[in-house]
Order: C-alpha cells, then structure tokens, then sequence
C-alpha cells in the first residue's frame, strides 16, 4: 500500500493515479463526494442516489440486468461496477464521454436515471454544479480495489494463487485468449468490441457506440459484480465463459479475437478460479 | 533484448497535427510523396500549395513550407535558401519554424550555440553494441560483445583499453547450454561506482535486474538486485541523484509496458505508470530527483512520441513539450535544469531542450541543434557533453531481393535486385501473392522506441509499394504468407497483447486476429493453408528452456479453421521448417536433425504417411518449385540444387547464387521463374559520438 496526499492505492495499480491539473485529489473533495453519492435529493423523486445503482456492498455494481432509476424507470443497460474507474479513459458501456467530471453529470441528467438538470441539482444540494462534478468525480476516483490474490502473485507472493487458478492465468493469456481485450493492470484495454452480445434474431439490440461496439469492463472484483454484459444478460460467470468459449453470437460486426475456444470442463474450471482471484479489498478514498 | 533503441528517425512520417484539420491532412498527403514514395518534385508542389491555401494559418503554412525547403535542398537545389526566408520573413510567430529556417539559413541567434562541435570518440568494432549510458566522468562506456557470446565489458575512452564485466554469456553457443546475456539498457550510478544491468536467463524465461561495483580490477562482483517471474523485460535506464532509486523500464507478461522504480537498497519495485505495450525509449531523473522525463506515444492510433514529467511521488504528470511531433527523451543538461530530448517538430530531427523548474515548465522549446539525424543518447556528462552513438543500427537489418532464374536451364535471367526502395534495410520475410501480381513483405519501423511491423505490398505492375500496418500491432513478425484468396496473410508473430503465435492479418483492413497460441517454452510458425482456405498448417517446437537453440520435441499441426480443431500430422525431434507447404498442398518440407550429425531435407505428405528424406544435405534455404515438383535449395557455397519431390536423384543445377547470404525460406513466384529471398542488409558501423558547448549561453537559464 503507498500513500498519496490523498489517498491510499492498493498493491497491483500505479501509483500514478490521472487526475485533471484543475481537479487534483484532496480529502475534503473526495469527502463531498462520498456525501453527494449517497444524496437522493439528487433524484427527481427522491429515490435514488448514484449508490443505488452503485452499491458499495457489490463493489459499487448493483445485482440487476438493468438500472432502475427514478419513479422505476427501467434503464437500457447494465449499471457497471465504479471500480477503478480513475485510470479509465472511456466512460459508460458506449464509451461516449472521456472524462469523470463529465461522466458523473450524466446519470444525474439522465430521465432513466435521476432526472434533474444540473440548476436543480445545485438547488436542492447547496453545491454548485460545477463543484458536485468536482467532488463525485474525486470520489469515484478513490474508489479502487487491488490487493488482490492475483496481485499478490505478480508481486512475487507465488503461493497467493492455487495451483488451479495459475492455470487460469496461463488460460487467461493464452488459449482462452482473454487479454485481447482485458489487458494491464486493470484488465481491461479501455477499448470498444462488438463480442455479439447485443446481437439477437439477426439484428443488434443496441447499437452501443456503433455497430454493436461496447467497452471492455474491468475484471476485477468481477465475482462480485453479476449479472455481466451491458445489458445484464448472463447471472453467472459460468454463463460468460460459456459463451465465449462458443465464440460468441456470429454476427457482421463481430471482433476477429472471437473464436471457439473448446476449453475443456477443467480449464472452464481453472479459468473461473482465476477470475475470482481478481477480488481484493476496496477502498473508497478512506 | 537484443534490439538497439533508437533515439531518433530523421524525419518521421507522423509529424503531423491534428486529426479532422483539413490543412494537416493534407501536410500529411504531402509528407508521404515525400518520404514514403520519394516524390520530392510532387511533394514541392503539394507543399507550395498547402503554404499558398492555408496562408492565414500560419501554423500549417510554415510547416509546409519548412518541408517543402528540405525538398529542395534534398535535391540540391538553390531555392531552398528562398524559402527559408520566406520563413523567418513571413511567420516570425512561428517560433520553431523560425529557428529552424535561421539554423538551416546559418543565422541562429540564441538557439544554436555558435561554439558547439561536435568529434567522433569511438568506433565501434564489429559484433559489438554499445549500452545506453556513459559515466557521469565521461570516462567509460560498457559495450555488449556479441562475439563473446553476449558478455559485458568496459570500454574506457582515456587509454583506449577494454575490461571485461562479465563472463557468463552463451548468446549463439551451440549445444545443449540455456542462453544467457546481458541487454544494452544500463544505468551508472551518479559517482560511477556501481553499474545495474540487465540480464536474460533464458532458463527463466525473463530478465533480472544486477548490480555490480565497478571499483577494483578484473570480473567485478555483481549482485541480483531484482527478479520477478510475472516481469519478462525490466531495464535500468537512470540512477537517483540521491543513489536510493533506479528508474525501471518494465515489460510484464501481458506485455503491458510499465516505469516504475525499484529500491536499491531493497530491491523493492514501485510501479508509477502503466504504459501501452510500446513502453518508453529512456528515462531520466531531473536534477532534484523529483520527476523523471519519459515519452511515450500520447494515444493508441500514433506512433508519434511526446515527452512527459511524471512525479516520482505519483502525484502528478505533465507534458512537457506537447507538439505533433516525434519527440524523445535524450536525458537532462548536467545542472538537470533543462530537458533534452530530440524532436522532428521543425521538418527534420533536431536536438532540443525545455527548461523545467520549480515543476513547471518554462518558456518555449529551442532548438539546440538542427539535423542531428539518427542518434542514440548516451547521457550528459557532468562537463556537460553530450554522448550520441550515431547511425544506431536497427534489428533484423535485412533487405528483400527479387531476381529471375531459369531453372530448366541453369541461367539467372536478372540479378538479384531490391524489391523495394523504401525503408531499405528493414524488409524481410517476402511472399508472393496467389496470383503473382503482388509480393508482400515484413517491413520493420522504428522511428521512435520499440518499434514495430507494418506489411509492404509491392505492385509487380506498376512498382508501387503500399503499405498495410496491422490492428493490433505487432512487434516481431515473420513467415509471412498468403492465405489462397488473397484476401489476408497468415504471419508468425508477437502482438501487443503480449501474445505470440501465428495470425491471420486482413490484407484491406489490417485487422490481426490470433489462430494459435504459442505456448511457454514452445515456438511455432506457420506452413501455409491448404489450396482450399480450410485447414492451416503449422509447426510446433517444444523446448526445455524457451532460449534454448535446439528444440526437444516438434510437431506438425493441421488445424481446421472452420471448426478449430486440431490433429498431429508429424512427431519428430530436433526439427526445422523451411519452406512451408507445398503449393498443391501435397507435402511439408522438414528439415530433421537440424543441429545433429545428419541433418536431411524431408517431406511428409499432408494426407498422412511417413517422413520422407529427399536430400542428405541441407543448404541454407530453401523454395518449393512452382509446380510443386521439387524443392530448391541454395547450398552455402552458392549453389543451387534441385531435390524431386518423386525421389529421382538430386540434381546439381549449372547456376551459382551470388546475392548475400539468404535469411530463411525463398519464394518462387507462381510463373515459376522469379524468385523472393531475404537478406541480411549491409550493415553500418556505429560510432560514438560527443557534442560539445550545445547548450545556449543564456542567463539563468544554465
């Protein structure tokens, strides 16, 4: 664990955590932040906060295939899991915006979601617009999980990770050919791929950033966030090492990394163990 | 690794400016007449009109007509000096471009110190690589001797005498040794006592991190000072003004690229940034230890690098030079006030520097010194001179060569002559495309960094050569071939996934997606893919030791593309493969014993059956005649034999080879006469250099 003025970053991610020169990390606005996360008067009924879609308990993910925002309005997609986000440089499964401070207005904005414009949700908070993008972006960005097994074992730690799950990380880097898209630290390339999910009766469900094209999510603490997919559709994890074991849904836009893997039942095995060795310990600016 | 890092292209491609800007769009158009297809008087043309339409933006306009001033001087023509002053008449808010044209012009005020010289220290022998650092005293320089199997020495410039480092490396022993050696990115400590290095152990499969101290005479003590099974690359490239840290460039298995600093007392790693697999060329502490400068390409779609400050402490980064340009670290002046670094951001490659204090940068980029082409910084000594090895010769130097031979007649039609003129030297891996109206090639690029392929495409029509850069990239690729539609090529290779195997990579798009993996201790490439498209060939090479030379157990694999299913066609041990597949997709040559006593060209039937020897000998390379009825081989004396695939006798043929020496399988062209061999390229000796008196005398700033 190293130290930064303003946070802690854990074994596994750089210590060099991105922040914009005009937002740098301090505690009193990683503190603001952490309060206007957990603020319903941030939606329009007062129901929800970002923490209802983003639960702390499920590293910050929220269990459904769907988010359900104000009044139950049922979202399009999947709520993805706030981890790490800080060395993101793509935001929302369309990777349409590029920044934190911009992304975290959006949910605010959106009539799915909390369904305010940015005037009211200064009225109602007593914090200006500009300083709640400020502060819940500094605190999403302290949100950070390593320490894992996983991190550990490239650390040098050889016994953190069972036999079984180093023959998931051979998997991961090979056969199974994970990292074509979950790579670094992160595991994840920061990238858009059509891997056929929204590809359904012979047409795309979404089109996502075009052509069916969604970012790669992190993996860690991945055990802990289902159900998986931008739209919530696979429960297990089993279920998603299934599917690309198949080569996913065949489609115009598919990404060539995808082929039929045939991972034999004990290297599906071996391949779950690892990815459950990416949970660690989260911390949220804390 | 092997492979020298280079400082610095001359002029890159990618000195361009931003995307969706009409008018560096253009600039870019123009740059390619320039430099990829060599058209200068197109390129003049398309620069005047650039300057003349974009004459508002002054930016773009005196960009253009910067390079369209080196086009004329590149022909030797006396317009250049107009334009020049054009320049420093007409964009005097164009400071760099200013500088550039008042240095090309000999009126440099400031900006180049009218007391530089530069003088060549050294010349480095043959087989021997000089590593990335100086002493601080200006006294030594440890050099790799490939000829001694990849061991380190001293070299000390005041008696002109060489001391031995190390005396453990078995780079190229035959047998059944593990290789070992030591890489060229090394990093003095600030009083020259101690040296870290970098070190493979092929057992391992990776690279440690020594220390040794270099007081004393003879093979110093050394000490391994950092080792870790999930880094395969590490390299000390600085050492803390306070002696406690080593800058570390990192490569993990995943191939992520990483800095990080590791303890020297502790040999503990901390991890500042993770980078993309192209990592950084060179780190340097500044003069307070509280930043370290690095480059790095600023996004995933460039190769072009820019210079950053990042915090030691991680707190911050900063860009310290942002430009479209090229720019990379050359190190720091020896007050570690000013940054150098080399950029193209005029039109040409120049040494540069910007002033950094307090954590801020101050002032504007100079310009130090125009022209300084490609160079490899060795760091400023504390007299402050400036130590370059200059002409940096690149891996894998290698050419491609078409020549035209009748066979049946023993007559070599036309002599062996380039197959393209562009990045000559770095093309290798040649294939001939199903219908013989292309030949595409491997061609390495490395302008900047780790460098990497792209795929050349020679028209045989027209001799045009266009070019093809693979998604994701790669950097090692061989072995290229042509799937039998045309439409993709299936290559050996290293991506930047960190994955190597073979890959098929869309001739249109580039799109490279994995087909087979390549195991821990394995190597395989790719024979070739059946007539129909369906069903890929490829072998297979278990090793004890993944650097080891002879492999224990090899394998000949037939996969279905289709189903992705896979069957053993062949076991053996000890073997080589050549020149793939046969045409008809009948045989695979194989070279068994390869590094026994009675090595034999072999073929086994594709269908099935049992190894089959054609030839006692082997030469060094061979090609499948066109119509697939015999195999061609180029003995080592030159000359060229014909082995029948019906088992009829070999047959010396009346023609000898007299191009260099071939660097793996030959292609014959589909019309049965042309053939497309790599060679080794000729090669350049390095020399190191010492520029002297470079930074500007200006008050406070030095």
């Amino acid at each position: 664990m190293l130290l930064l003025a303003a946070i802690a970053i854990p074994v596994g991610l750089d210590l060099y955590l991105p922040a914009p020169e005009d937002n740098p990390l301090t505690p009193e606005k990683i503190s603001l932040g952490r309060e206007l996360f957990f603020d319903k008067r941030l939606s329009r009924d007062g129901s929800v906060s970002c923490s209802t879609c983003h639960d702390p308990e499920r590293a910050f993910s929220d269990g459904r295939s769907m988010a359900v925002g104000v009044f139950g309005r049922v979202g399009r997609r999947n709520a993805p899991a706030l981890i790490n986000r800080g060395y993101g440089h793509l935001f929302f499964w369309d990777g349409r915006v590029s920044t934190l401070e911009e992304q975290v207005l959006k949910p605010i904005q959106d009539s799915n979601e909390m369904d305010l414009t940015l005037p009211e949700a200064a009225a109602r908070t007593g914090v200006p617009a500009e300083e709640i993008s400020r502060a819940l972006a500094s605190f999403v960005r302290s949100i950070l999980s390593g320490g894992s097994p996983f991190d550990r074992f490239i650390n040098g730690e050889r016994a953190a990770l069972s036999a079984e799950e180093q023959a998931g990380l051979q998997l991961f880097r090979g056969k199974a050919n994970c990292v074509a898209c979950h790579v670094g630290p992160n595991f994840t390339d920061e990238r858009l791929h059509n891997t056929g999910i929204a590809w359904r009766d012979g047409r795309l469900t979404d089109d996502g950033a075009g052509h069916g094209d969604f970012k790669t999510p992190t993996l860690r603490e991945i055990a802990r966030t289902s159900p998986y997919m931008h739209d919530g559709s696979f429960a297990s994890l089993e279920d998603v090492i299934y599917y690309y074991d198949r080569g996913g849904n065949r489609n115009p836009g598919l990404d060539p990394e995808l082929q039929p893997l045939h991972l034999s039942q004990a290297e599906k095995q071996s391949l779950l163990a690892f990815l459950r060795s990416l949970s660690g310990r989260i911390r949220d600016g804390q | 690794m092997k492979r020298i890092v280079i400082g610095m292209l001359a002029v890159a491609l990618a000195a361009v400016a931003q995307k969706n800007d009409q008018g560096e769009r253009l600039l870019k158009a123009a740059m390619n007449a320039e430099l990829v297809n060599g058209d200068l008087k197109a390129a003049i043309e398309q620069y005047k009109t650039i300057a003349s339409k974009y004459a508002s933006d002054h930016t773009v306009a005196a960009q253009a007509l910067i390079h369209m001033a080196e086009c004329h001087q590149k022909m030797g023509d006396t317009e250049a000096r107009k334009v020049y002053e054009q320049v420093v008449r007409e964009y005097a808010d164009q400071k760099e471009a200013v500088a550039l044209a008042r240095a090309k012009l000999g009126k440099a005020p400031g900006a180049v110190n009218s007391g530089m010289f530069s003088r060549e220290v050294w010349s480095l022998p043959e087989m021997r690589e000089a590593c990335s650092m100086v002493s601080r005293d200006g006294r030594y320089l440890p050099y790799i001797d490939w000829s001694e199997h990849g061991d380190l020495f001293l070299h000390d410039f005041s008696s002109d005498t060489n001391r031995r480092l190390t005396n453990t490396g078995t780079d190229h022993v035959l047998g059944p040794k593990v290789e070992q050696f030591a890489d060229d990115v090394v990093s003095f400590s600030r009083d020259g006592k101690q040296l870290a290095y970098s070190w493979l152990r092929g057992d391992i499969n990776r690279y440690e991190l020594r220390l040794m101290d270099l007081r004393g005479d003879g093979i110093p003590p050394s000490r391994l000072l950092f080792d870790n099974p999930d880094i395969q690359y590490l390299a000390p490239t600085d050492w803390s003004p306070d002696g406690k840290l080593i800058a570390v460039k990192i490569q993990r298995a995943d191939k992520t690229g990483q800095i990080g600093l590791v303890s020297v007392t502790d040999g503990a790693l901390r991890v500042l940034k993770s980078v993309d697999w192209r990592g950084p060329t060179r780190l340097g502490f500044s003069g307070d230890g509280k930043y370290l400068a690095y480059d790095r390409p600023p996004a995933d779609n460039t190769e072009q690098r820019n210079v950053f400050l990042l915090a030691t402490d991680g707190s911050r980064e900063i860009p310290a030079a942002a430009s479209p340009s090229q720019d990379t670290v050359v190190g720091w002046s020896n007050d570690g006030k000013r940054l150098l670094f080399t950029s193209d951001r005029s039109g040409s490659a120049g040494l540069w520097s910007v002033l950094f204090a307090d954590g801020k940068i101050a002032g504007s980029p100079e310009l130090l010194k125009p022209d300084i082409g490609q160079i490899l910084g060795l760091g400023v000594t504390d007299a402050g001179k400036l130590y370059a090895v200059v002409n940096p010769i690149p891996s894998g130097t290698s050419d491609v060569y078409v020549a035209t031979i009748d066979f049946a007649a023993g007559k070599l039609l036309s002599p062996p002559a380039l197959a393209a003129q562009t990045y000559v030297g770095n093309n290798k891996s040649p294939a001939w495309s199903p219908d013989g109206k292309n030949l595409a090639f491997a061609s390495w690029r490395n302008s900047a960094g780790p460098g990497h392929f792209v795929i050349g495409i020679r028209s045989m029509e027209t001799g045009l050569v266009r070019e093809v850069s693979p998604s994701p990239g790669f950097d090692a690729l061989s072995a290229l071939t042509w799937v039998p539609d045309g439409s993709a090529w299936v290559v050996r290779g290293g991506d930047t996934k960190g994955r190597y195997g073979i890959f098929r990579v869309d001739a249109k798009t580039g799109q490279s997606s994995i087909l087979v993996t390549q195991g821990e201790r394995e190597t395989i490439g790719p024979l070739g893919i059946s007539p129909d498209g369906k069903k890929l060939y490829y072998s297979s090479n278990h090793f004890e030791a993944r650097y080891a030379l002879e492999s224990q157990n090899s394998f000949i694999m037939e996969k279905d593309l289709a189903t992705a299913t896979e069957k053993e066609l062949l076991r053996t041990q000890n073997a080589g493969y050549g020149p793939l597949l046969s045409p008809d997709g009948q045989y695979i040559m194989v070279i068994t014993e390869r590094y026994g006593p009675s090595p034999a060209v072999s073929i086994v039937p594709t269908a099935g059956g049992e190894l089959r020897k054609l030839a006692e000998a082997i030469g060094i390379a061979q090609g499948w005649a066109a119509d697939s009825s015999a195999i061609y081989d180029i003995r080592k004396s030159g000359e060229l034999w014909r082995l029948p695939v019906d088992g009829s006798k070999p047959q010396k043929l009346n023609l000898k080879w007299q191009g260099n020496n071939p660097m793996g399988p030959f292609r014959v062209h589909p019309d049965g006469r042309q053939i497309a061999i790599g060679t080794p390229a000729a090669r350049n000796g390095t020399q190191v250099w010492v520029l002297e008196n470079f930074l500007p005398a200006v008050k406070g700033t030095n």
